[in-house]
């Protein structure tokens, strides 16, 4: 109760944020104005989704999702510290988990909010406009935004709760960001340069990279419409005389490893700060 | 019953000590003012005792209740006014006022209250519009929310003007007369004369006085001795300071005379005697009856010699 009170506050506080209008003006640009472009210049539709769409789909997972997703978690709770309310907030009757808790689904209802500002009205204008539009995909691929963007959100969450400087954590969201993507390429030149691990456990270690993961989430939930997709990762097997840890099932750890640590690490941190 | 219980606090910050094994206890139903001048130690104090920083060492209870492991239960049952009160820049009066309300699960009109702290008519603009007063004033009226047993504000008068400090006192008065404990701090006597039924005077991290407001009156009551001598020196300070019933000493020049003021609860002749003993001369002498504003100036500040 106390952590969905929270959570509302804190909705009803960001939605209003300036920046977060700018972005969620961007989620428009690249998702509904292409999916009308699409419709009006009778564009082709493969695979159940304009080629148009998937490009500017792809940019607003790699670019636009991450930023958003971390502009609106970085600074939730350095921020309420340099500003004074967080004693505002903690003089009311919420534990210190009640508000990270609460804080965390309200920036994850804003962030939602932000996303589906732009896949509704694409999602009706697709399905108006293209005979072939395949909804279900589409669905897919929103939910795949919504995924790397949660990613973004805990971690940025976590940062928040690390630091009493807004500097620093604007700073900590750029290296988040950077890190995430170039994860494997840093993994691989550390791992080129002093030869950690090979065979299996390089395989294994790559299974952490984000993309991978989402792969293979995409891959469960079309597998659970009873279809086959190439989107599977290398890292994938199904079955096979490989170690379990390769195994298809799998891909559940990575997830909640990604998850667990950073709320681990947020929720121990601010229970211990003091303000 | 107590309402607040205070037992061998000590909080470091690495080096620094800012309280020392305080204690002391807030009886249930009554007004305390929590004085002391600024970096006493008082918001420190009531910081934890709301668990928004942690005790190096000592227990803390508040209504029966652990301050650590009871926190949210405490507030629960308490209106809290925090130190540097602030409120969210993009909600409105009406939306912080609301907000306490479903935080302590209680139904009401959020209007009556913005009616009572003086700022009804800025129910619903935006808080970043709000001057300093006003934002004091809605601080106070979340804090008021669910007619709470006990009132924890910290410095409620600072940033008001005389007409808002008379407003709060005014509601300090109505809260103790439903019937609340109110536990509040403030660096100017002033504000506490005319609300409080006990007062502590925090100074360095320890009570230096806890007395009832009438007590404190005695000590108006007390003659404040200035005595002209021909020098100063420090053993004349001490030998002051441990004669009984002597409050407070100060040596220094006054108007180009070497002058001691001696605060004391006992006989001038005492004091006057005890000045000769030390092979000082007394010149002259005349009282002077000490405010209560003079009573907390002698407890919050070191007593030294200028010569």
């Amino acid at each position: 109760m106390s952590t969905l009170t929270v959570a509302k506050k804190d909705f009803r506080d960001a939605v209003r944020s300036k920046s977060l209008w700018l972005l969620t003006v961007l989620f428009v640009l690249f998702v509904p104005v292409v999916a009308l472009y699409t419709v009006v210049s009778g564009s082709s539709v493969d695979d159940g989704i304009p080629t148009a769409l998937v490009f500017s789909t792809g940019l607003v997972m790699v670019v636009l999702a991450p930023v958003t997703a971390l502009l609106v978690s970085i600074k939730s709770i350095v921020r309420e510290r340099t500003l004074g309310t967080i004693t505002t907030l903690l003089s009311l009757p919420h534990t210190r988990g009640e508000v990270f808790f609460g804080k965390l689904l309200g920036r994850l209802a804003v962030f939602t909010a932000a996303v589906l500002v732009g896949y509704v009205p694409a999602l009706v204008i697709l399905s108006l406009g293209h005979s072939e539009f395949a909804t279900f995909e589409f669905v897919v691929t929103v939910v795949a935004v919504l995924y790397f963007g949660f990613f973004f959100l805990l971690i940025g969450l976590c940062a928040s709760t690390l630091t009493r400087s807004e500097s620093v954590a604007t700073a900590a969201g750029f290296a988040i960001y950077f890190l995430i993507y170039f994860w494997s390429t840093i993994f691989s030149l550390l791992n080129n340069w002093l030869g950690l691990v090979d065979g299996y456990a390089e395989t294994f270690v790559s299974r952490f990279e984000l993309t991978i993961i989402g792969n293979d989430i995409t891959t469960m939930l079309l597998w659970l419409r009873g279809r086959e997709s190439d989107m599977a990762s290398a890292a994938v097997s199904n079955g096979g005389d490989v170690p379990f840890y390769l195994q298809h099932w799998f891909a559940v750890v990575p997830l909640l490893v990604w998850i667990g640590v950073p709320l681990a690490i947020g929720y121990w941190q601010f229970n211990r700060i003091e303000l | 019953m107590v309402a607040i219980d205070v037992a061998n606090f000590t909080k470091r910050y690495g080096d620094v000590t800012v309280t020392d094994g305080l204690s002391f206890t807030v009886e249930e139903g009554e007004v305390f003012g929590f004085l002391g001048p600024n970096g006493a130690g008082k918001s420190t104090t009531i910081n934890c005792l709301l668990d928004f920083s942690r005790p190096t060492s000592g227990d803390l209870s508040v209504l029966g209740l652990d301050a650590r492991a009871d926190s949210k239960a405490i507030r629960q049952r308490t209106g809290v006014l925090p130190e540097g009160y602030e409120p969210y820049p993009r909600l409105t009066g009406r939306q912080h006022i609301e907000f306490a309300m479903e935080s302590k699960d209680i139904d009401g009109d959020p209007d009556v209250i913005l009616e009572r702290v003086g700022i009804a008519d800025a129910a619903d603009r935006k808080a970043e519009g709000y001057s300093k007063g006003m934002a004091k004033r809605l601080g106070l009226g979340m804090a008021l929310v669910g007619e709470p047993e006990l009132l924890i504000l910290d410095e409620p008068t600072s940033g008001l003007d005389p007409n808002g400090a008379r407003e709060m006192r005014q509601i300090v008065t109505a809260e103790h007369a439903r019937g609340a404990t109110v536990f509040f701090s403030s660096h100017i006597m002033e504000q506490v004369e005319a609300v409080c039924d006990r007062v502590g005077i925090l100074r360095d991290g320890e009570m230096v006085a806890i007395d009832t407001v009438a007590g404190l009156r005695k000590k108006v009551g007390t003659a404040l001795l200035h005595v002209t001598v021909d020098r100063l020196d420090e053993t004349v300070v001490d030998a002051l300071e441990s004669v009984p019933d002597v409050v407070a000493v100060e040596a220094r020049m006054r108007e180009g005379v070497p002058t001691i003021t001696v605060e004391t609860d006992g006989s001038k002749t005492a004091v006057l005697s005890t000045i000769e003993d030390t092979g000082l001369s007394v010149h002259d002498f005349d009282t002077e009856r000490a405010s209560l504003e003079d009573v907390f100036h002698a407890y919050t500040t070191e007593t030294e010699v200028v010569a």
